[in-house]
């Protein structure tokens, strides 16, 4: 006891179990309260024996995506992508989306309720805000990036938790199939999942007018 | 010969006819199999394990930390010891720098990409230059486990990190740095096994 008293710093996993004991008695330490540091894994890299090349350790593919998205892949058609929607919109066709400003290119896009895209709530234990949605983008007629965007309420005054739980669900199957991000709009999270073959459009990101 | 005897007799005649006959169908079967269907990947995990050096890197903008799995192939000289296969002394520095790709490529901004291990006074200014490589790693044949520790300065976590035998001793080894190089208490904390899931 006079050990750890004697210390000016102590370490919070020593903390975090000695406490719950007693032994430190209330008052004689300040001590900020610990907590659990997220880390996401992304599927591993394979070198060589002299490190000069690199290759995905696991073979991942459209399949793996679709596991998770109910069937939604990358370069589907816009109306094939709303038909796999658990309530399909009426007349969801390329002619009639409106342009993403924010890309150099002819990019269109539909947007729905977080509800009411296929996106098993299974696992994402955090609020979400009652206005999140998910928008669909396409180029050239096909499916190139899904971003779910999610916005804090009353209710819901941090969307993190949420955006954090998407985040790791798709680094699972990061890699040659698919491109996974999550960046900060405004007062909103923003995950998004991108067809890595799209090169120069990976970098565009959502530019949220609601800014902080 | 008994009755008992006969009958047994026609019953082992019988069940080698019948093995003959869907021997026959399976191999037949197994034509339209290959031609239709991959095999299943069966990977051996008795196997000792290839030397994997574990990254911890983050977006400071986010504080997503984001850990990297390099699984280097073995020699054909080298050894297993405890059925790991030992790692490369020197890590080159493309090696690193494939690493930070992996917080780059997914981030707003590539310069909000740094290495987990971080000097003192970071918050002030944080850039890659002000984090250490080397410590942001942990090597399989030396550590089980990978861990961080961190505390907050506004919004931007500043970590450091630790490898140990265990997640506890990891977390510990973390705590210990990131108290001795920040001097603050470092009260959220992390871990995560070295190897990926076999």
């Amino acid at each position: 006891m006079r050990w750890f008293l004697s210390r000016p710093v102590l370490s919070g996993c020593l903390l975090v179990s000695l406490i719950p004991m007693g032994l430190i008695p209330m008052g004689l330490i300040r001590t900020a309260a610990a907590e659990t540091k997220r880390i996401f894994t992304i599927p591993p890299m394979q070198w060589d024996h002299s490190m000069s090349r690199d290759r995905p350790a696991q073979i991942l593919g459209q399949s793996d995506l679709a596991n998770l998205t109910g069937g939604i892949v990358f370069g589907l058609s816009p109306s094939e992508v709303n038909a796999k929607l658990p309530t399909p919109t009426p007349g969801v066709e390329w002619a009639g989306l409106p342009f993403a400003s924010e890309y150099p290119d002819e990019v269109r896009y539909f947007w729905v309720r977080f509800d009411a895209a296929r996106q098993p709530r299974d696992g994402i234990d955090g609020c979400v805000g009652a206005n999140s949605y998910v928008v669909f983008l396409f180029r050239d007629r096909a499916l190139f990036r899904v971003s779910w965007r999610l916005l804090p309420d009353n209710a819901c005054p941090s969307t993190h938790a949420a955006a954090a739980d998407i985040y790791a669900r798709y680094l699972a199957i990061d890699g040659g199939v698919v491109l996974t991000t999550h960046y900060l709009a405004g007062k909103a999270e923003a995950v998004e999942i991108t067809d890595p073959n799209v090169d120069y459009l990976v970098p565009y990101r959502w530019a949220n007018r609601q800014r902080r | 010969m008994t009755m008992r005897a006969i009958l047994v007799s026609f019953c082992c005649i019988a069940q080698v006819g019948c093995i003959a006959v869907l021997g026959q169908a399976w191999a037949g079967s197994s034509t339209s199999d290959i031609m239709s269907v991959l095999p299943p990947v069966v990977k051996d995990t008795t196997k000792a394990a290839d030397c994997t050096v574990t990254y911890l890197v983050t977006d400071v903008m986010t504080n997503d930390m984001i850990a990297v799995r390099m699984q280097i192939a073995p020699d054909p000289n080298d050894v297993a010891v405890n059925n790991l296969m030992p790692c490369p002394p020197d890590i080159p520095p493309r090696l690193a720098s494939r690493v930070l790709d992996a917080c780059t490529k997914r981030a707003a901004d590539p310069k909000h990409c740094v290495f987990a291990d971080m000097i003192r006074d970071f918050e002030k200014q944080p850039k890659v230059d002000n984090t250490a490589e080397n410590y942001s790693r942990c090597a399989s044949d030396k550590a089980t486990d990978i861990g961080v520790a961190c505390w907050r300065s506004g919004t931007l976590e500043v970590c450091d990190v630790g490898c140990g035998n265990s997640p506890g001793r990891a977390v510990a080894a973390a705590v210990t740095r990131c108290e001795a190089k920040q001097q603050r208490q470092c009260p959220l904390t992390g871990s995560l096994p070295v190897l990926a899931p076999r």
